[in-house]
């Protein structure tokens, strides 16, 4: 018996790791490029004939086609700005949903889980239209407010995750006169980590990844562009063959710090995942 | 909680008053405003023009054959990626879940497509599977099995199968830690009572595994629906529409009507359109969730 559980485990970790191997194989493919010596987008061969750090360098140096180090200092920005501002607007909102009961709450709450299935690209026209009415349009602020201002679904999770603190301890504090502001701050929001880290990190990834939204709002203002919409330049037609193996450095370059911020924080982020599938 | 008093109430309002602005602003206001542009006349040649079409746009969206063919598209994008990433995430959900060690690496490299840029990942497939791409050499110079190169792009089917490749390999990672958290919350005694019975593995995982996960299926599913219908990059990257407009999908055809055409009524009649539909499949599988709850 245990002599056949070895032989199971052990053909368990052989067929995960194929798929693994075979999961990673266009990963793969685009590092190996990232440090490719030959120009030039197509090869006829799987190895590179030399190997060479000169795209990552050209990134940083040739930049007057290109500007990625302009365009990884304006998502940075970006992202940092959203992640402030999307975690507090959502998790203030949730926790009034949670804790508040008031006659309009289940319509506001339908309201805002209906919208919010809405697709968020679809209303791109009218919005574009209203950045352009107000003079935001082709600014790095209306990315800011156009991505914290689309995550109406992630009021459930958070919600859902609030919901199993104690009200107890909400209560215990008013005795004690703490204001509803004090008991967010200092009570809810160190209680909830998991959430916590969980809004911060999506708000955090998704102008690195986001192409749609630049796109329209940005036009062909290229100063402004974030990396995912710059990189995309980087491949059309007439500069593909001159800056296609450029183009994969950048692109590991920007998935380097995601993946490590996952890899660190991977606990709080399945956490937040997973609380969306337990409630429902 | 009750309310006690004004002051509570007061400082309620002012946790949630800046979350309502943004959301005011940035999805009731567009939407509120696009159902109205969906009936004007709004197209970029009459910008000063914008009178009365009454159902004219919603018309001409029903009426057209490449909205019926990006509409098709998306449909079978939806019904293939959702039930592929589900399947795949939840075997690999199982595997790792069966095994003692290594469970977090394993996640971790499941993962990794799923943090990826669409846009990256977007241009590695279309450079994989172009005519003088990678998968092509392959298949030519390394194995024989073709004479020369296929353009597997440059055919409705399969510039749409590339991209629905693409779809399933980068959400089974979602799936895998979604269902894997499932798994892990299955009482154990589950097992053991159902051992006893002298259950195979296999009966196993019908009569006990699946429904135990029902929830996390369902919410699964919810998401991966709406993701499926908001396909944009993927294609935008990999095929862009061609050949001929053969692999649009409804927001690729919105996009061009729009951004590219400048038929700004007809593309806002096309998003209520697809939203509506949308809303209705939504509304079905949140029905069958609740049911599931009770």
């Amino acid at each position: 018996m245990s002599r056949r559980k070895k032989l199971t485990g052990i053909a368990l970790h052989a067929l995960l790791t194929v798929l693994a191997i075979l999961w990673l194989v266009p990963v793969f493919w685009l590092v190996l490029s990232s440090f490719r010596a030959e120009k030039g987008a197509y090869t006829s061969y799987l190895w590179p004939k030399g190997f060479t750090l000169a795209n990552y360098q050209r990134l940083f140096t040739d930049t007057t086609l290109f500007n990625f180090p302009r365009w990884f200092l304006n998502t940075l920005f970006v992202a940092c700005c959203c992640c402030v501002i999307t975690t507090i607007l959502t998790l203030m909102v949730a926790y009034v949903y949670s804790r508040l009961r008031f006659p309009s709450r289940k319509a506001l709450m339908n309201v805002s889980l209906v919208l919010g299935m809405f697709p968020g690209f679809m209303s791109m026209i009218a919005i574009y239209h209203f950045l352009k009415a107000i003079g935001l349009d082709q600014t790095l602020l209306a990315l800011i407010l156009v991505y914290s201002g689309g995550a109406a679904l992630n009021y459930y999770i958070a919600k859902g995750f609030f919901d199993t603190i104690p009200k107890a301890l909400d209560e215990a504090a008013t005795l004690d006169g703490a204001t509803k502001h004090i008991i967010f701050w200092k009570i809810i929001l160190p209680n909830s980590k998991p959430i916590v880290a969980n809004t911060a990190i999506n708000a955090f990834i998704a102008p690195w990844v986001d192409f749609i939204f630049v796109s329209v709002i940005m036009k062909d203002n290229y100063n402004n562009y974030t990396v995912a919409k710059g990189l995309y330049t980087m491949v059309d037609k007439a500069n593909i063959f001159e800056y296609y193996t450029a183009f994969c450095a950048g692109a590991v370059l920007i998935s380097i710090p995601i993946v490590l911020l996952f890899i660190r924080l991977q606990e709080f982020y399945v956490g937040g995942v997973t609380a969306g599938a337990s409630k429902g | 909680m009750q309310l006690r008093s004004r002051r509570d109430k007061l400082q309620f309002s002012a946790l949630l008053l800046p979350g309502i602005l943004v959301f005011a602003l940035f999805t009731i206001y567009p939407i509120v405003k696009l159902f109205g542009m969906s009936f004007l006349r709004w197209d970029l040649g009459s910008m000063f023009d914008k009178s009365f079409a009454g159902f004219d746009n919603y018309r001409a969206v029903l009426s057209d054959k490449t909205f019926r063919i990006a509409f098709e598209n998306t449909l079978i994008y939806t019904f293939v990626t959702v039930p592929g990433q589900m399947i795949l995430g939840l075997f690999a959900a199982v595997l790792i879940h069966s095994i003692p060690r290594f469970r977090v690496t394993f996640r971790v490299i499941y993962y990794i497509p799923v943090i990826t840029s669409w846009v990256i990942v977007s241009l590695v497939f279309r450079y994989i599977f172009n005519t003088e791409g990678m998968l092509n050499y392959l298949l030519t110079n390394v194995l024989h099995l073709t004479a020369k190169n296929v353009a597997w792009l440059n055919t409705r089917w399969g510039g749409m199968t590339v991209v629905m490749l693409l779809g399933i390999w980068k959400g089974v990672g979602w799936n895998l830690v979604v269902f894997l958290a499932a798994l892990q919350s299955v009482p154990n005694e589950l097992y053991e009572a159902a051992e006893v019975d002298g259950c195979g593995s296999v009966n196993k995982f019908f009569s006990i595994t699946l429904p135990s996960i029902k929830p996390a299926i369902l919410f699964a599913l919810v998401m991966l629906t709406i993701g499926g219908f908001n396909v944009f990059t993927s294609i935008k990257m990999i095929t862009d529409g061609k050949p001929m407009h053969q692999t649009e999908t409804v927001l690729t055809w919105m996009y061009y009507k729009a951004f590219s055409a400048g038929q700004f009524g007809y593309a806002a009649a096309l998003s209520f359109i697809v939203a509506v539909t949308l809303m209705i499949l939504a509304f079905l599988q949140f029905k069958a969730m609740k049911n599931q709850n009770e």
